[in-house]
């Protein structure tokens, strides 16, 4: 049980926070989307969700480019290389977490 | 929490189908391979038209996928991404490749395994049988199965019967294949309209750029 409760103080919290993990989640599926979309699909409101996207974004684990396609403004987010791997590593983490809780 | 993880994934695929214009771009693609086969039915083979047409069909072909390419990406930047934002999709996804190439080499089979059975029935028609087998593997293992959205799996079934139905009648291969696409082209414009149709008056246009 103690290294049930180590392995999930290891988890990212950046990542493991609910509206981040789901902003990263959307990102890790497609390669780029935009401020609307992932305000469509978190639910989240638009001050909430610059928030969380600032502080993915200062961790490195998402880039933020502002751009225009056509006369619309757009905010594409990506993310990173080193977000992909947090990602995948959270992914992980979780999943082995899982498996020992449920044994 | 990792299935909740996977939900939130294939509700992201999903939403390329949100709009239906995918829909309606390729049902355009079927009516266009449906009139082509009607023109060579009616002008028969050996035909100047004929030769002409079957040479052109490699460029329906090769300018369809582009054209239909352009026109959804088009629409969706003037329809969609206003609407509901902008997602560029992954094209080299490794999950993506192996599952085309499995659905191709499955569609080969098939398509093997159905001449092979067809030529022991008589009177049948076996090239809109296969064909209107190879369509429902597309939409039932390519397009639905991964995007997890059922109009597909109903579009499958009705490129099957179709295709089954129109083998047992007595009309010339290209007649067949003309009737079958058309009709097709049909049911995939009228799902794809049906699908637009919603998605409008689910999303009207914000009033003004709203983005950031």
């Amino acid at each position: 049980m103690t290294d049930n409760l180590r392995r999930v103080t290891e988890l990212d919290r950046l990542i493991h926070e609910p509206a981040r993990l789901l902003i990263v989640t959307i990102l890790s599926s497609v390669e780029s989307a935009d401020f609307l979309f992932l305000q469509r699909e978190t639910g989240l409101t638009k001050g909430n969700l610059s928030a969380h996207l600032s502080k993915l974004e200062d961790a490195g684990y998402v880039k933020i480019h502002k751009t225009f396609k056509g006369k619309l403004p757009l905010t594409v987010c990506k993310l990173t290389a080193a977000g992909t791997k947090a990602v995948a590593q959270y992914r992980q983490q979780l999943q082995s977490f899982m498996e020992m809780t449920t044994q | 929490m990792e299935s909740r993880m996977l939900d939130v994934e294939r509700r992201v695929k999903r939403y390329w189908y949100s709009d239906g214009i995918a829909e309606l771009s390729s049902g355009g693609m079927f009516i266009l391979l449906g009139l082509y086969f009607g023109i060579q039915g009616y002008f028969g083979e050996g035909s100047i038209v004929s030769v002409v047409l079957q040479v052109g069909l490699v460029l329906i072909m090769i300018g369809g996928v582009f054209g239909v390419r352009w026109l959804v990406n088009t629409l969706k930047a003037r329809i969609t991404y206003p609407r509901t934002g902008y997602v560029e999709y992954r094209v080299d996804d490794r999950e993506a490749k192996t599952r085309r190439y499995t659905v191709a080499a499955v569609a080969m089979v098939i398509a093997i395994a159905s001449m092979v059975l067809v030529r022991y029935i008589r009177g049948l028609d076996s090239m809109v049988l296969i064909t209107g087998v190879l369509v429902a593997i597309v939409f039932i293992a390519l397009r639905g199965k991964s995007s997890g959205v059922t109009r597909f799996y109903y579009l499958g079934g009705y490129s099957l019967l179709l295709g089954t139905g129109l083998s047992l009648g007595d009309l010339s291969d290209e007649y067949n294949l003309a009737l079958f696409y058309g009709l097709l082209g049909v049911a995939v414009m009228v799902s794809g309209g049906t699908v637009l149709r919603r998605y409008l008056r689910e999303n009207p246009m914000p009033a003004e750029a709203d983005n950031d």
